[in-house]
Order: C-alpha cells, then structure tokens, then sequence
C-alpha cells in the first residue's frame, strides 16, 4: 500500500468510527426518548 | 470508619498487584539490549533484540539480505539481515533486530525501525548510488 | 422549541467544523523528511491517546468528588467520561498500529508503552461492566469510584513508560525538556490544533452522553414506577391440614 494509502486507512478508521460512536448516541438517546414517551 | 476501609483495601490490593508486576516484569520491558550489552553476553542460540542507530556507510545489499553495523555511539556490532528491509531502513535511523549473536555477528531474520521523536522538512537529495544514505551529505 | 432544537444540535456543529480545520491542516502541512507522508496520521493518533488521558483523568476526578460529596451528578461525569476514553484508547491503538505497520514494519509489538495502553484498555472497559453489575444508583456509584480512582494510576504509567523503559515506540514530541522536537510551524500547528478540534469533540460527546445518561435514569424510574405482576402470582399457596 502507497503511504498515501495508509493515510487514508488511518483516516478512514478516526472519522469512521467516530461517526459510529456519535449514532450509537443518537440511537441510545432516541429509544431512551421513545421510551419514556418524550416524544419532542 | 467502615466507609474508608471499603476503599483502602482494594486500594492496597491494586498497589501490591501493581508493584509486584512492575519489579517482576522490570527486565521483560526492556525491550531491546544495547549493543555494549550484547558485548557482554554469552553467545547462543537465544534468541534477542538488539536495538541502536545504523551506522552511517556501513550498509551493504547482497543477494537475500542486508549487511550493516549497529551502535550505541559506544560499541558497534555487525548485523546481518536476511530478507528486504522495511520502506524506512536508512543509515542513521534506530533499528531493532531480532535473532541470534554468536559473538561476532547477529543473524537477524526480524527488523523493526525505530523512528525517534524529531520531525523535520530537509529533503536530501536521492542519491543512486547510495540507496540507503540518509541525504546529508548532499544537503 | 426551536432554541431547545439548537441546544441539543450544536455539539455535532462544533464536532463537524472543529474536525474540519484539523484536517485541512493535516493535509497541507508539509511531508516529513523521513516518514515521508505517513507523518499525518500523527496528527490524529496523538490527540487521541491525549483524550484517553483526558477523558480518564476526568473520571478520576468525578469518582473523588463522587466519593467527597455524594452527589450522583459526579458519578455521571466519571461513567460518561469513562466510556469516551474507552473509545478514544480504542482509536489510538488502532491508528498506532496503521501508523507502526508502515513505519515499524508490524502491527503490534510487546514494548513497555503498547503494552500498558493495552491493559488500560481492558480496565475501563471492566469500569464499564462494572456499571452494569446493578441497577442501584449508590451502590453503583461508590464501586465504581474506587476504580475510577485506581485505574488513573495508569495514566502517568502508560505515558511515561517511554521514558522509564526502553521501548520500541518514541518518546513524546510535543512536550519535553528541550521544547517540541517539530521544527516545521505547519507540521506542529496541524498537531496542536488536531489535539484541540479533538478536545472539542470530547466536549461534546460529554454533553450528549450525560444527556443519555439522565434520560435512562428517567427511562428506569418510569419502568420501576409500573407495578409489572411477579411471577408466581397467580399461584395460591396450598391449604395444608385442611382435608
């Protein structure tokens, strides 16, 4: 793999898993919300 | 009274743990010998790191492997590696090698570069005639 | 209605352009003389080994003032904080083995610092399940604040274990005797701004994670407030001696 190559490997895996880790948020937030019947 | 030794007690138990780790693994986490302690060993069959900077000008290729001495800036121990070496591999870098002494050389069949801590823009210029050269030269 | 809308979307704002800057810094600064342009992906692995630190030190201090005061509202710092360090350990481990791999010339080795983040890793992920052990908010509170106070011993150990062993990994470039070890401005600019964007982004998960937290403590009263029926109920106990 070309050094660029592993940049965008590298990249890839902090703003991909960072958006994974914000959605598992979003969603825990959303059933919490759904839930307790606050539906705002 | 209760409350505090709900705390101090696994506070002991961790600090003890951690203490006993530390001394016991004190030797396993040096993770290389320096080439001055490599001097001092006898030689064998065990398998060991040696760690250290590339001596400038003393890289050879040949066929299957590289040829390069490695220092501590004291003693310098001659290597020789078997396979490509890594994209980084350069006279003057830190490397560390795993394999066997036999007192005169060190067969490696591992090499890992050590890259240090300084990071830089002065390009040397490539120069064919001396692949692994680090460009200073030139500059 | 719509200021309430706005609170709750500015810390994805903030996330999204503070993240921005770093990059474009990451990407214009200049290649190093010997990594080549395997350089940048320092400037995301740095701050986030910076932010598990971070983030860990925060539920130290949470658990000691969870332990002072009583006051639930520490503990939710420190578990909030704790599972955001989960993450970011999980990030710089990940991106250290993209960077070691081209560089080291392996994924993984066992040297003094990878292996202590390692283990790091594994204590607050055990913080984690501890929390799950029960649902009482007290009892949970205080078990978890002793280790949330035992496991930042490992903060200073996994950072200067650089400096107490001989490790394969290289020893902090930023902050040292001599000053920084990066001469380039671009190249140390595009380190301290990705260190501050990721600062900002842990600032904001903080916010959206007590949020969660505060919503599940309600989702767990209204759930305990509903009589459900025991089982066994419906069972009448036999009348023993009456034939």
């Amino acid at each position: 793999m070309s050094d660029w190559g592993w940049v965008t490997f590298a990249y890839g895996v902090a703003y991909g898993s960072l958006a994974l880790y914000a959605l598992s948020i979003v969603l825990r937030i959303r059933t919490a919300r759904r839930e307790i019947g606050d539906n705002e | 009274m209760k409350r505090y030794w709900k705390f101090i007690v696994p506070a002991g138990i961790v600090v003890v743990v951690i203490a006993v780790l530390v001394v016991s693994l004190n030797s396993s986490l040096v993770y290389f010998n320096t080439p001055t302690e490599l001097m001092s060993q006898e030689p064998g069959d065990a398998r060991l790191r040696l760690g250290g900077q590339v001596v400038a000008g003393s890289v050879t290729d040949t066929t299957g492997g590289v040829a390069f001495e490695v220092t501590d800036g004291r003693e310098a121990i001659d290597v020789f590696y078997v396979g490509a070496p890594q994209q980084l591999f350069q006279e003057g870098i830190g490397v560390v090698v795993e394999g066997t002494w036999d007192g005169t050389l060190f067969h490696s069949d591992t090499m890992l570069v050590k890259h240090d801590e300084t990071y830089s823009t002065d390009e040397g210029e490539y120069d064919p005639e001396n692949p692994y050269g680090d460009g200073s030269d030139q500059a | 209605m719509q200021s309430q809308v706005r609170i709750r979307r500015w810390p994805w704002v903030a996330i999204a352009l503070s993240l921005a800057v770093a990059f474009t810094l990451s990407m214009i600064s200049p290649a190093d003389s010997v990594q080549g342009d395997l350089v940048r992906i320092m400037y995301v692995h740095v701050p986030a080994a910076w932010l598990a630190y971070t983030a860990f030190f925060v539920t130290f201090v949470g658990s000691v003032a969870y332990l002072v005061t009583k006051n639930l509202r520490w503990d939710r710092i420190a578990a909030a904080s704790a599972e955001i360090g989960v993450y970011f350990t999980g990030l710089a481990l990940s991106l250290g083995m993209i960077w070691a791999k081209p560089t080291w010339g392996v994924w993984w080795t066992w040297d003094a610092r990878l292996t202590f983040t390692f283990i790091m890793f594994f204590v607050y992920l055990g913080y984690l399940a501890l929390r799950r052990t029960t649902d009482d908010p007290i009892a949970r509170a205080s078990r978890s604040s002793v280790l949330g106070i035992l496991g930042a011993i490992q903060i200073p150990l996994v950072h200067f274990s650089v400096l107490w062993w001989r490790t394969l990994h290289q020893p902090p470039s930023l902050i040292r005797p001599d000053g920084p070890a990066i001469q380039d401005s671009l190249m140390l600019a595009a380190l301290i701004v990705g260190v501050l964007a990721f600062t900002i982004v842990y600032v904001a998960l903080m916010v959206k994670r007590i949020e969660l937290i505060h919503l599940e403590e309600k989702r767990l009263a209204v759930e305990q407030s509903i009589r459900r029926p025991v089982a066994g109920e419906a069972v009448t106990a036999p009348e023993l001696g009456a034939s």
